[in-house]
C-alpha cells in the first residue's frame, strides 16, 4: 500500500494515526519538553480509544534531518477508535501549530518507517 | 508523571469547533485541509504541511495579540536578559518568538520553492538580507 498507483484513492483505514505539524526539532531535543508532549498527546488520544503504541521520532545530534521528526504516530486498538480521533484531533491546535491527521501503513508504523 | 499547574498544548476543546477546522486558508483563498483521508505520499504531505505552516506564520506574525501568550519555550529564558546601548532589552521572549517564526517559515519557503517552481512566497514574506545570532 504505497504505490503511486494509489495516489487519489481513498487511504487505507488502518489503526494508525499519524499526526503532522506538531512538534518542533528544536521541542523534541529538549528532554522534558519531549516527555510532556508525548503525555500530552497520549492524553488527549485515550479519549478516542485504547493508545496502543505512541512513536514520536527525535532528531540525532548532528546530522540535519531525520525522517518523520515533526511527526507523531499514534497506534489505537481498532480502526474505528482511530478515525475517531483523526476527526476530533485534525484542525486542533497543538502549541501554535494546526494539526494536520491522516492514516499511517501500520507495517511502517511497526519497524519504524516514516 | 504530569506536573501539578502543567496545561496540556492541546487547544481546549472539541465541541466548539466548527468545519471550517478542517480546512485553512490561505490569502489566496487556497483551501488545505487539516483531515486528509485520501492517499497522499509522504513528499505530498510534507508539501501541504509546509504550505500550511507558512500561512499559519504569515498570520501570527501579523496579529499583535500572538506575542502576548506566548509558547512555553520562549517563556523560560536561559540566559540572562541582554540590553542593547541605550539600555533597551533585547532578545525578549517576544522577540525570540518572532525570530525562530521569521526563521522558520524562511526555511520552509526555501524548501518550497526548491520543490515546487511556480511557488510564489506570501505577500509579506521578505527573505532576509542579513542574519544575526
Amino acid at each position: 500500500s504505497g504505490l503511486a498507483a494509489q495516489a487519489g484513492n481513498d487511504a487505507d483505514h488502518t489503526r494508525i494515526l499519524q499526526l503532522l505539524n506538531m512538534v518542533t526539532p528544536e521541542e523534541l531535543m529538549d528532554n522534558d519538553e519531549y516527555e510532556e508532549i508525548r503525555e500530552d498527546v497520549k492524553e488527549e488520544c485515550s479519549k478516542f480509544g485504547t493508545v496502543l503504541d505512541i512513536k514520536v521520532p527525535r532528531p540525532a545530534g548532528g546530522s540535519r534531518q531525520i525522517a518523520g521528526v515533526g511527526k507523531i504516530f499514534v497506534k489505537f486498538d481498532t480502526p474505528e477508535s482511530t478515525t475517531k480521533a483523526l476527526q476530533a484531533l485534525a484542525g486542533r491546535k497543538f502549541a501554535d501549530r494546526t494539526v494536520v491527521a491522516t492514516y499511517f501503513p501500520e507495517e511502517n508504523f511497526d519497524v519504524g518507517a516514516w | 508523571m504530569k506536573h501539578a499547574g502543567r496545561t496540556s498544548r492541546w487547544s481546549a476543546d472539541t465541541t466548539a469547533r466548527n468545519s471550517d477546522c478542517t480546512v485553512v486558508n490561505d490569502d489566496d483563498g487556497n483551501a488545505f485541509p487539516t483531515a486528509v483521508t485520501s492517499f497522499m505520499t509522504s513528499e505530498q504531505l510534507d508539501i501541504l504541511v509546509a504550505h500550511l505552516r507558512i500561512q499559519e506564520i504569515v498570520r501570527i506574525l501579523r496579529l499583535p495579540e500572538s506575542f502576548i501568550t506566548l509558547p512555553r519555550i520562549f517563556l523560560e529564558s536561559s540566559s540572562d536578559p541582554e540590553y542593547d546601548c541605550s539600555g533597551h532589552r533585547t532578545k525578549t521572549p517576544a522577540q525570540r518568538y518572532r525570530q525562530a517564526l521569521e526563521s522558520e517559515r524562511h526555511g520552509l519557503v526555501e524548501r518550497a520553492t526548491g520543490q515546487l517552481p511556480s511557488y510564489h512566497p506570501p505577500r509579506d514574506y521578505r527573505r532576509p538580507t542579513r542574519f544575526s545570532g
